[in-house]
């Protein structure tokens, strides 16, 4: 019997397993990395984890080496929440202007994006060192809520702004054609068809930028927080964020399991947020 | 049928020498297109043409794939400028009125020539909300109840009876077919004074694709009607008059019968018989 169907070389075969093989185990790794991060966390600061640790300010002699983090919770939330106020509307603003009023091909558009890219490039400690200079000393704000969610904003700006411009960039010429055949504006169909449609992508690179910015410790370690606060924030008042807390406590070298906790307790925070976007993109996709 | 005098333009030479084909169709014209040329960054695409599209008749534009039918169609209210990189020159008149003058803004064009695209778009939001999109901006529902303002449209296109029911539902649902009628009313729901149709069968299946034609013939009654495509039989079925475009030049124009029974340029004869294309 002669065969027709004939075997494929031995050679090939073995270098699509290996293919496979290589690509399972890039898998592997990519999800190994942020699940053994959680783990080691949750098994080394679960123990500190109670509702008077995220409730109490910290206490004890030296300063943190027991009672909980709540005002470090409410400091971080209180940053990102302006930071975005002042961020988001910006970020849009400029994304939409980039993207539907420049000429696409020509040199404002080029500058503007590579001025975003760049922005978007420079280290979170320049961000911090230039709302020192410019917030904290130049503008008088002092180190306080204020000074710390500009600085913020400023970092998230160009996140939010690339991520936007990318998400209208993707919207196909279709659309985009269809609506403005029948001769409305373009604002009229930015804000009925282009913004909503392009609103899951937009949902996505907030949350993106607001976990970059609660979990950035330099920022706002000279322009927002102090060791200790307590009461609710106010926006002329240093605050105390998790991240520099729990900078505080691991350089001073107080009591480790108190820096887990606080740990465990901004990566859930994170995961929270993600998990939430994911859901309000795909009920905002259905 | 020795009397008429059907267009001649086998070749650019003799196309210079021939008469314009404004005097050759007598019915009044929507449309008088003057030397129009279009180019793409420094690409032809169209290149002097010269036409009359007829009122209340159904003019098909036909040409191989490539040929500029999309173009010429989109030059007529100027979506084409929607696409970055072309130019247009030369003269488009809608009734007289120069479409390219400074002092005319393009949305209001758009607004007057209505157009329907290849593949049809519902806009992401309800069967209801796509129906008034246009109309709704062109402040057209003036007071009126805005259900009954859409079925008038919805009606007319034959769409009423399937959504009449589910109008909150997201437009993106609908089948094909439907999907296209429904661009077809939304475009009509914004008042066109004439209606482009640029290839609108060319997702459809042929069911859908014969309820459209149906609307295309009935909707001649009320305005001028272009539909582009690059199915012979289709132009053959739906239009009163031809244009036939190849290479981005105007081969051959005028009555769909003569046109059909007696191509005076090979080209057209060679298209039409289905020799290419």
């Amino acid at each position: 019997m002669s065969a027709w169907v004939e075997p494929l070389r031995p050679s090939a075969i073995a270098a699509d397993r290996l293919y496979v093989a290589l690509g399972w185990l890039a898998g592997a790794i990519g999800f190994a990395l942020p699940l053994g991060i959680v783990g080691f966390l949750v098994v080394e600061g679960i123990g500190r984890i109670s509702w008077d640790f995220l409730l109490l300010p910290p206490m004890g002699y030296p300063l943190g080496s027991s009672g909980g983090i709540a005002p470090a919770i409410q400091g971080s939330l209180a940053l990102v929440g302006l930071g975005l106020a002042l961020a988001l509307p910006l970020a849009l603003a400029s994304a939409i202007g980039l993207s539907e009023y420049v000429e696409p091909s020509g040199r404002m558009a080029k500058a503007l994006r590579f001025a975003a890219e760049s922005l978007a490039a420079v280290p979170a400690i320049l961000y911090g060192l230039f709302g020192y200079t410019v917030f904290v000393v130049f503008c008088r704000f002092e180190v306080s809520l204020l000074s710390g969610a500009l600085t913020l904003g400023l970092m998230m700006l160009p996140i939010i702004l690339i991520g936007t411009h990318a998400a209208l960039q993707a919207i196909e010429f279709e659309l985009r054609e269809s609506a403005l055949a029948l001769g409305v504006s373009r604002s009229y169909a930015m804000r009925r068809i282009f913004l909503p449609r392009a609103l899951p992508g937009i949902v996505a690179v907030t949350v993106l930028a607001a976990g970059h910015a609660v979990g950035s410790a330099a920022p706002v370690m000279f322009t927002a927080s102090v060791a200790y606060a307590r009461g609710a924030p106010a926006l002329d008042a240093p605050v105390m964020t998790l991240p520099t807390h729990l900078y505080y406590i691991v350089s001073e070298a107080l009591d480790l399991e108190q820096a887990y906790g606080t740990a465990l307790v901004l990566v859930i925070g994170l995961l929270c947020a993600n998990a939430f976007a994911m859901l309000l993109r795909r009920w905002l996709i259905r | 049928m020795a009397s008429l005098t059907l267009p001649r333009r086998l070749d650019p030479e003799q196309g210079r020498n021939a008469p314009p084909f404004a005097k050759i169709i007598t019915s009044p014209a929507a449309f008088e297109l003057r030397n129009l040329a279009v180019t793409y960054g420094a690409i032809p695409v169209l290149r002097g043409i010269d036409c009359r599209i007829s009122e209340g008749a159904v003019t098909a534009i036909m040409g191989p794939s490539g040929c500029g039918k999309s173009t010429l169609v989109k030059t007529l209210n100027r979506t084409l400028e929607l696409t970055a990189g072309i130019r247009v020159s030369g003269e488009v008149k809608f009734r007289g009125q120069d479409l390219y003058a400074a002092s005319i803004d393009p949305r209001s064009v758009r607004r007057t020539l209505g157009i329907i695209h290849q593949r049809p778009v519902p806009f992401p939001m309800s069967i209801l909300e796509n129906v008034l999109f246009g109309a709704s901006f062109h402040g057209r529902i003036n007071g009126e109840d805005r259900i009954d303002y859409a079925r008038r449209f919805l009606e007319r296109v034959s769409l009423w009876e399937e959504v009449k029911d589910r109008l909150g539902d997201r437009a993106e649902c609908l089948s094909g077919g439907q999907q296209q009628r429904l661009c077809l009313a939304r475009t009509l729901a914004t008042k066109p004074s004439a209606l482009l149709l640029d290839e609108p069968c060319s997702a459809l299946d042929p069911y859908a694709t014969r309820h459209i034609e149906e609307h295309v013939r009935d909707l001649k009654r009320d305005f001028p009607v272009v539909i582009v495509t690059h199915n012979v039989a289709q132009a053959r079925r739906v239009s009163d008059y031809v244009l036939f475009i190849y290479e981005g030049e105007l081969i051959e124009a005028g009555p769909t019968e003569h046109v059909f029974a007696a191509p005076s340029s090979r080209l057209a004869r060679d298209f039409i018989s289905g020799q290419f294309g």
